[in-house]
């Protein structure tokens, strides 16, 4: 055996994975800020909603490799070290983002809540499709809707920015934006007041 | 590698005092064919014997063991302390109703971890001769540093860990600072690795005898690697230590299908050793003044005087009902047990899911003993659990995985990592304590509560095997995460809380409610609905007088 320094090369090994996990939630982006659960035992997880029915998630594997020639392994300074790390988590951080949206895109299309735009350019109308479709809950005190988050191409930003911009300025769209509003608040009154115990 | 082990063994066995010794000695006559019946609890009720056992050839055999580490039993230690004593090992009756009724007389064994000086050897052979000539069936026998070290030896290099980690495992452990909590995974990676719990070939290979011997390993190995704990009383590490043992020896019961009569000196021997630290841990609790423990300075740092606290009165809570359960006869102790729970439970801690069967031993007490508190202990956890863990909480819970000793950091303020994980919005113990709301007839309560409890998910996991509850981790089985409907009856909730037969539960579980509530506390992500209700109305049925029913409904 060769000189060796386990306990040095624990120390940056966890200073890695800390880094990997940063670039990591940093690329995710806002997906990086969905709680997390850890497994801590067993190879299987199921949920079963409150109206019975049940959801089994299977474990997917997400992986990266990072690979070092002889020669670089002589000359490698920490910063090139840090840039394989971060393409790593560039690489990890895709594949959980497609993985999560595959499994949002099956869920919403059991549902039958996806709204197709046929490759047709966003629209507040098209959003406002969208928001009919799903369960909106408000907050208890300030009783304003909890709107959800929009993911997009950066290079789609502005343009979305000013079409939503259109459901307060634009009468038609302020005024079916209310009205969905409205609707989907007596939904959630009777969802919530539903949570009863009786008998 | 078992020359070094060979070194842990003598060193162990060359500091052991005769306390710390009993549990290892009684592994190696169990290796021996000896099925032991009796340990003592080294109270003020000894009577000379130490340890009662029946050997292979169906001989009673009664052991009085003296400590002499690095030493030797000399004359005047003979003379002052031990001769008197051997004379009742020898000569007394052994009353015990699981030996045999017989007219042959017991063999007595002097147990010493050191030698005996050469004077004493005269003085035991001249008193043997002495009762030969009377005509007695008196005899002393011996057993010495030199035998003793080599039964341990003996029961073979095979068995002893083999592999690197493992035996690195076994040293860490044994060179543990024995005031710290016991590293769980590291003890049950040693358990688990010398059981064959994960090395399903090599165990499909092992004849009963070599199970009988792995037995035997692992109780040995349990007591070496404790042995640190045990020299600094550190009774709830030895606690967690011998439960963990015992639940691992029942698992490899279950999946090796081995006949637990072959093996049952080991449960035994682990089985009292839990009950054994308890009653010890019971007798320094009454001699204290305060429960604080090392330098009052630190020891004053929130929240680990409260965190102590939470596991001594959940421990000394159950500590009673397995009195009850055992039928000890009733005395100033339990007076003192309840007494203890009553004043001090109002400083424990609910610093995480891990301690709510800590808190649930507590309220099983207090119903037990008929003391209004236990509404309140209860009605509040339900609360509690509602509240802290709501969706989008950053007061959550966290899991039962996470240990006091893990999350102490983290409210201290000394921790330097997150937790990367999240507890809001769901909860592994909401379902048992409301379960226990249900069966004490508290509609109102869960009426108040049940559009917070609905927004929580009642986690789980779903064992693929009975016995898979009861090991550490199992690699195999289903996290599951369930919602409650939103409008739900009450008649539908008190049907649900009624179930009580606990079919998932394993057998050795279901063998002692005492031992259950025990495991639960050490291993409390193995807490679930079905046990808890299991251990509920096992309670139930041991307090009620026999053709009587009696439930008690307190409004919380």
């Amino acid at each position: 055996m060769l000189p060796d320094y386990p306990e040095i090369k624990e120390k940056i090994a966890n200073l890695l994975s800390d880094r990997l996990r940063r670039s990591m939630a940093e690329k995710l982006g806002f997906l990086g800020q969905i709680p997390k659960s850890i497994i801590q035992e067993g190879n299987r997880h199921v949920l079963i909603r409150d109206d019975g029915t049940t959801q089994e998630t299977p474990y997917q594997k997400v992986s990266s490799s990072i690979s070092i020639t002889h020669d670089e392994m002589h000359s490698m300074e920490t910063n090139v070290l840090f840039d394989k790390i971060d393409s790593a988590a560039s690489e990890l951080a895709s594949q959980q983002a497609m993985m999560t949206f595959k499994t949002i895109d099956n869920e919403v299309s059991q549902a039958g809540n996806s709204v197709d735009a046929n490759g047709a350019p966003f629209t507040a109308e098209l959003f406002l499709n969208g928001l009919e479709k799903i369960q909106l809950d408000f907050d208890w005190v300030t009783q304003r809707p909890m709107l959800p988050s929009l993911v997009a191409h950066p290079s789609n930003m502005e343009k979305m920015k000013l079409e939503l911009s259109r459901l307060d300025e634009d009468p038609t769209c302020r005024s079916r934006f209310e009205s969905i509003i409205a609707k989907k608040k007596d939904e959630w009154i009777a969802r919530e007041s539903n949570r009863k115990l009786v008998g | 590698m078992n020359g070094l082990l060979e070194k842990v063994i003598e060193n162990w066995l060359d500091s052991a005092s005769e306390k710390t010794f009993q549990e290892a000695f009684c592994a190696m006559m169990a290796a021996e064919g000896h099925t032991i019946v009796h340990l003592t609890r080294h109270c003020a009720m000894e009577l000379g014997k130490d340890i009662l056992s029946i050997s292979s050839d169906g001989r009673r055999c009664a052991f009085q063991l003296k400590g002499n580490p690095k030493s030797r039993l000399t004359l005047r230690q003979w003379r002052d302390e031990v001769s008197a004593q051997v004379i009742d090992l020898v000569a007394g009756k052994l009353v015990h109703p699981s030996l045999p009724d017989t007219s042959e007389h017991h063999r007595s064994f002097l147990v010493t971890n050191g030698d005996l000086d050469e004077e004493v050897t005269r003085a035991i052979d001249d008193m043997n001769g002495a009762w030969k000539q009377q005509g007695l069936p008196y005899k002393l026998e011996v057993y010495v540093r030199g035998q003793l070290l080599a039964m341990a030896k003996s029961l073979g290099e095979k068995l002893w860990p083999a592999e690197l980690n493992d035996a690195k495992t076994l040293l860490e452990l044994f060179l543990a600072n024995g005031r710290s909590s016991l590293d769980k995974e590291k003890f049950v990676s040693l358990i688990e690795s010398t059981l064959l719990l994960q090395d399903l070939d090599k165990a499909g290979e092992t004849s009963v005898s070599g199970w009988k011997r792995l037995f035997s390993s692992a109780t040995l190995l349990c007591a070496v690697a404790t042995s640190n704990y045990r020299k600094q009383n550190n009774h709830v590490a030895e606690i967690e230590a011998w439960t963990l043992l015992l639940s691992h020896l029942y698992a490899a019961i279950d999946q090796h299908s081995i006949d637990p009569k072959l093996v049952a000196s080991d449960l035994q021997i682990a089985r009292d050793a839990v009950y054994n630290c308890m009653h010890k841990l019971y007798e320094e609790l009454v001699t204290r003044d305060s429960l604080s423990e090392g330098d009052p300075l630190l020891d004053a740092q929130y929240p680990l005087l409260k965190v102590r606290t939470t596991w001594l009165v959940g421990l000394m809570s159950v500590f009673y009902i397995w009195r009850r359960e055992l039928d000890e006869p009733s005395g100033e102790i339990d007076i003192k047990l309840i007494d203890f729970c009553r004043t001090h439970h109002k400083n424990m801690i609910l610093i995480g899911e891990s301690v709510i069967p800590m808190f649930l031993s507590t309220h099983w007490l207090f119903k037990w003993v008929g003391i209004e508190e236990s509404s309140l202990l209860l009605g509040g956890l339900l609360r509690g659990l509602c509240e802290l863990n709501a969706p989008r909480s950053e007061k959550a819970l966290a899991s039962p995985y996470y240990s006091s000793e893990q999350l102490i950091p983290y409210f201290a303020g000394v921790a330097t990592d997150p937790i990367e994980d999240s507890f809001g919005g769901s909860s592994y113990a909401i379902g048992s304590v409301m379960d226990l709301c249900v069966r004490s007839n508290w509609k109102d309560l869960l009426q108040a509560t049940w559009p917070d409890i609905t927004r929580i998910g009642f986690k789980s996991f779903q064992y693929e095997t009975p016995s898979d509850m009861l090991r550490w981790r199992v690699k195999n089985g289903t996290n599951t995460e369930v919602f409650q409907p939103h409008t739900q009856t009450w008649n539908s909730l008190v049907k649900s809380a009624a179930g009580h037969d606990g079919p998932s539960i394993p057998v050795a579980l279901k063998s002692s409610v005492g031992f259950s509530i025990i495991y639960i506390m050490v291993c409390a992500f193995r807490m679930n609905s079905d046990i808890v209700r299991w251990i509920d109305e096992a309670l139930l049925t041991l307090q009620t007088p026999k053709g009587k029913g009696s439930t008690k409904a307190i409004s919380p």
